[in-house]
């Protein structure tokens, strides 16, 4: 726990002790100058001036922020008197008295200052859910939200971009996660979630989570949908998406996550079930999953954090989802791309898979790695080297479980005695022969490394070492012949 | 044939006689000398007319193959539908492959030889006479690539020997000769199945080649390690016993050899040192011991500069449209790219003598190009002169944007802003620098009597309404601002100036040129039009690139800096 978030925690305790409370006045006199608060608060500037009217009031606050240091305790107090105001504030907010939303900008601007990650919201005591005046405005006024994209208000209007913001209205209304998530970065850097709209969102999860689902529901615009998700941790926003039949909403809810997340970093336990039990509910479709199979499969690589739920709910959903699985993989000859991520993913599938449903696994993979043929098709491409490919865990598996061991050998002697007599097949070029001899010695990986593992017990994905069909040491004229470096 | 060894090591080949045949082929074919060949594959491309039989040979070969105690593989089609040519009724084509033990090889050469036929498929392939041509040496291809290798199989690596029984009257094949696209579509279709590009050889047509690839070794030849001249380095086949070879390596240039080195090979590499290393070089391993050639690189060279271009794709397009001759309005949209960032790899050569024959031999190389006479010709065919005339502009358009990189100019004294339109702002390259520069003339059009009528109408019309409505006419230079302006163009990357000739300033001019001036990478170069942009493809004329194109250039700017009042300009962006 940060030393930040442990002060407020003890703010808060304090503050449930009861005593004095602290009234914001600056803010209070900036926010009642503003005839729509909501909307200032959500313009740049003048939020601004809402920020630095409590930031006049209480700077200690934001100097924890920066520097972690321990406020005094005259400091502290005077913190826990503002929460105690904020706190009765919040639980006794009606319209009829706010009709404008002048007070509640002033508590979410409050909230904002205090807030760290949505950890005040989390560590707020029970009682604001009682308040149906309140929870019942923030829903009208999240589904009120809507987001319209427009191209550079100022000068000529760049054509390319006018055409990208287009395009992703189209995506949008089509629910083209492909295209979205192709899109996404040209806009995210761009898109600012304004605070109203995240204290909203955090306060209904804590105090109305199913008016915030419900909320939500009628959302039809993924870049919504991300700044809802945005607004949430990463536990938060996954339980969203569970609790909401909103496509868009379970869509942002795990693409926001994923956006961002650290190539090494793993999800927690809970987190890990919560997005194991959204991808069960999104693979009960099998277009939607389909399609979110093309975002997030595509180059598992992205998405390395995914690995293992995707893994454990392919072993127990429908066999059109496994096939979706494997068709959405984009292979690659390359041995440093999703490979490990796959892997990862067949492992945690394997785990839990029942055998028969295991094979059927392997052998939709053998099926696609059979027919791709290290991209033969690509006519451009020459294999100059020993290649890999992303379905290699789950070939070696195929090899060692669906295979026979007179099936493995009669194999690797086929391939062994093609090796030995490329020259005897027709060439157009001696790139193409070179490519012809790395695909066959490709292939040939997969069934010396089965044979291995089932020997030694290996991993079943090969890694740091190749297998040869000859001595390196004793045969030097197939290596010279066909440039083995 | 025989390969007889002189005295000094030479080797002659003289003519392959009927007598000397079979004991000669014996000797290549016995393993270990060139290979360890155990058969021979045969690939068969024939002819059949409709109600003739037997079988024409287009074209045979059989290479001799190592293929082990592999079982014979029966004759197949390759073609699984037999190949029809649109341009020759009654005729269909095939494919047949098929191997056999190499024991066959010379038995069934001596039934071709003698009787003009080939029978090994089980099926009479006629070749007529045939008569044996010079044995040789094919080495693979490198610096300069060996047209009997898009006919020959694998040959990539030490060479082939090559026998060849030709059929020299090739009078049933006369048909694919009278037209040159029967023989273009044949190939292509044969290529479908087995890569013989015998369009390229069509001196090989209705012939048999017995290819003999050495298997015996592997060989390379490559820079020594310390850059002080090559290294040969072999590997013997595992089957094979060592035995004594040479290794021999000139190196050319300019014409003149600078380097030669002949070693006996008596380990894996073997150095020849050289003193220079600059230009083309060719290595041969020569058999001591069976006189015969083991390895031939041909001309070689090594890459010790790579030079490159990274462009960005500019996200922003440039759009504009041009109103054509019927009236109907038509857009553009092109892809633009910003100025390539260039990076070399690599020293180059130093040049000795202080650069003094590089600069020689690259006035040598422009001679040479100049003798060219790089051009193409437009014939547009009645009443498809549109046709002709787009595709005039797409030549144009495909010159601006391969060579337009650093600056493109056109010089009509009939360009006019569509011209413009039409050619330069098609430039890909963003922020090229463009000139335009007329002289204002009214273009000439080749138009029909009818067409000629309806432009006086209109003409005499617009000044009739133009007197009742008392506007003043615009000059040439306003309508072109006007035309330009009204292209509902977006300016982007558009780096370009228009100016025309016109009270005393400069000179009258009449010819047509599109101009790119010089760069880093290249001179100057210059294309004559032929013919005025607004004209291009609608009659006869010739696009052809002029043989110095620096004249041409400092003609332009001479013109054009004598041209650079404000009337000369008619408009500029940005």
């Amino acid at each position: 726990m940060s030393a930040s978030k442990e002060v407020l925690l003890g703010v808060l305790q304090e503050a449930a002790r009861g005593g004095d409370e602290l009234i914001p006045n600056e803010l209070i006199a900036a926010v009642l100058n503003q005839p729509e608060p909501i909307k200032a608060l959500s313009d740049h500037d003048q939020g601004n001036l809402f920020f630095e009217a409590i930031r006049r009031q209480f700077d200690f606050i934001a100097f924890l922020k920066v520097t972690e240091q321990c406020p005094s305790v005259e400091n502290i107090n005077r913190w826990a008197s503002l929460m105690r105001w904020f706190i009765r504030e919040l639980q006794g907010w009606q319209l009829s008295n706010d009709p404008k939303f002048h007070k509640l900008t002033v508590l979410f601007v409050v909230s904002a200052y205090c807030d760290w990650n949505g950890d005040l919201w989390a560590a707020l005591p029970d009682g604001a859910e009682q308040n149906n005046d309140l929870l019942h405005a923030l829903e009208r006024l999240i589904a009120g939200i809507r987001s319209n994209v427009v191209v550079r208000g100022l000068g000529s209007e760049p054509i390319w971009e006018r055409e990208v913001v287009e395009k992703l209205k189209v995506a949008d209304m089509e629910k083209d996660w492909l295209t979205i998530s192709e899109l996404w970065p040209s806009f995210e850097s761009s898109i600012i979630p304004s605070v109203f709209q995240i204290q909203a969102v955090r306060c209904l999860y804590r105090f109305g989570f199913a008016i915030l689902v419900g909320a939500l529901n009628g959302a039809s615009q993924t870049i919504l949908a991300m700044q809802f998700a945005g607004s949430l941790s990463v536990g938060q926003r996954l339980a969203l998406g569970i609790a909401s039949n909103n496509h868009y909403i379970q869509f942002g809810s795990v693409y926001q996550t994923f956006f961002h997340w650290p190539k090494t970093n793993q999800l927690g336990h809970e987190e890990q079930q919560s997005l194991k039990q959204l991808l069960l509910r999104v693979a009960d479709d099998q277009l939607r999953w389909e399609k979110w199979m093309h975002v997030f499969n595509r180059y598992p690589l992205r998405y390395p954090a995914m690995q293992q739920a995707l893994g454990e709910v392919l072993a127990i959903t429908s066999e059109t989802s496994i096939i979706a699985y494997i068709e959405s993989i984009s292979l690659s000859t390359t041995c440093d791309g999703s490979r490990r991520s796959v892997a990862e993913c067949l492992r945690a599938f394997r785990n839990v898979a029942q055998s028969d449903r295991a094979k059927l696994m392997w052998k939709r993979a053998y099926q696609r790695w059979a027919q791709w043929q290290f991209d033969l098709d690509s006519e451009d491409k020459y294999l100059l080297e020993i290649g890999c490919s992303e379905l290699d865990y789950a070939i070696v598996a195929y090899v060692i479980e669906c295979l026979t061991e007179r099936e493995r050998d009669e194999a690797i002697i086929r391939l062994t005695d093609t090796l030995r007599s490329v020259d005897n097949t027709w060439h157009a070029s001696l790139s193409d022969c070179i490519g012809y001899w790395n695909r066959l010695l490709s292939q040939f990986q997969t069934y010396a490394h089965a044979r291995q593992s089932l020997s030694s017990g290996e991993d079943w994905l090969m890694e740091g070492k190749y297998y040869l069909p000859y001595e390196p040491q004793n045969e030097l004229y197939l290596p010279m012949m066909f440039h083995v470096r | 044939m025989r390969i007889t060894s002189h005295a000094d090591n030479l080797m002659t080949i003289r003519n392959l006689s009927a007598e000397d045949a079979p004991t000669e082929l014996s000797r290549l074919i016995a393993p270990g000398v060139l290979g360890f060949y155990t058969h021979f594959e045969v690939t068969e491309v024939f002819a059949k007319q409709n109600g003739h039989n037997p079988a024409i040979n287009v074209f045979s070969i059989a290479v001799a193959e190592d293929r082990g105690s592999e079982a014979v593989q029966a004759p197949a089609l390759l073609n699984s539908e037999r190949i029809k040519l649109k341009s020759l009724a009654g005729w269909n084509f095939g494919v047949m492959r098929y191997t056999q033990p190499i024991t066959e090889l010379v038995p069934s050469l001596e039934v071709l030889s003698n009787t003009g036929e080939w029978k090994q498929s089980g099926k009479t392939l006629c070749f007529g006479k045939v008569v044996a041509l010079t044995p040789s040496f094919v080495p693979p291809d490198t610096a300069t690539p060996v047209p009997l290798n898009h006919v020959l199989k694998n040959n990539f690596w030490n060479g082939s020997h090559l026998l060849e029984w030709s059929s020299q009257e090739k009078v049933a094949l006369q048909p694919l000769f009278d037209d040159p696209r029967r023989l273009q579509e044949l190939s292509e279709e044969v290529q479908k199945c087995v890569p013989l590009r015998l369009a390229s050889l069509s001196d090989r047509l209705g012939n048999f080649l017995l290819q003999l690839p050495v298997t015996v070794l592997m060989s390379r030849f490559g820079r020594s390690q310390k850059n002080d001249g090559f290294a040969a380095k072999i590997v013997w086949h595992a089957k094979a016993k060592p035995r004594v070879l040479r290794a021999n390596c000139d190196l050319n240039f300019d014409g003149v050899v600078v380097g030669y080195m002949s070693s006996a090979i008596q380990s894996p590499e073997t150095l020849l040192p050289m003193p220079s290393n600059r230009g083309l070089h060719r290595g041969v391993i020569w058999d001591e011991e069976n006189k015969i050639i083991l390895a031939d690189t041909g001309p070689s060279s090594f890459i010790n500069t790579i030079s490159f271009g990274i462009n960005m794709v500019d996200p922003e397009p440039r759009v504009f449209s041009t109103k054509q001759k019927d009236g109907s309005t038509k857009s553009y949209r092109i892809t633009l790219l910003n100025q390539p960032i260039k990076s070399i790899v690599g020293e180059p050569e130093s040049d000795a003598n202080g650069g003094w024959t590089r600069k020689r031999i690259y006035s040598d190389e422009v001679a040479k190009l100049t003798k060219e006479r790089r051009f193409v010709q437009y014939k547009p065919v009645m009443g498809k002169q549109q046709d002709e005339h787009e595709k005039a502009l797409e030549d144009i358009r495909l010159l601006i944007n391969s060579y337009g990189q650093d600056g493109v100019w056109i010089w009509d004294p009939y360009l006019s802003a569509h011209d413009i339109l039409e050619t330069l702002f098609h430039c890909k390259h963003s922020g090229a620098a463009l000139r335009a520069l007329t002289s204002g003339k009214k273009a000439p059009e080749n138009l029909s009597i009818l067409e000629g009528i309806l432009i006086k109408v209109r003409f005499y019309w617009g000044k009739l309404k133009n007197w009742i409505t008392g506007q003043q006419k615009l000059n040439f230079a306003d309508m072109q601002r006007a035309e330009l302006e009204n292209s509902q163009c977006n300016w982007h990357g558009l780096n370009l100036e228009y100016r025309i000739k016109r009270g005393t300033a400069g000179w009258e001019f009449h010819d047509r040129f599109l101009i790119f001036p010089k760069n880093d990478d290249r001179g100057a170069l210059a294309w004559s039009l032929g013919t005025s942009v607004n004209m291009l493809g609608s009659a006869h004329h010739i696009l052809q690139r002029v043989d110095d194109g620096q004249l041409v250039v400092d003609a332009f700017l001479d013109l054009w800096d004598q041209l650079d009042k404000p009337e000369h300009l008619i408009w500029k962006k940005p």
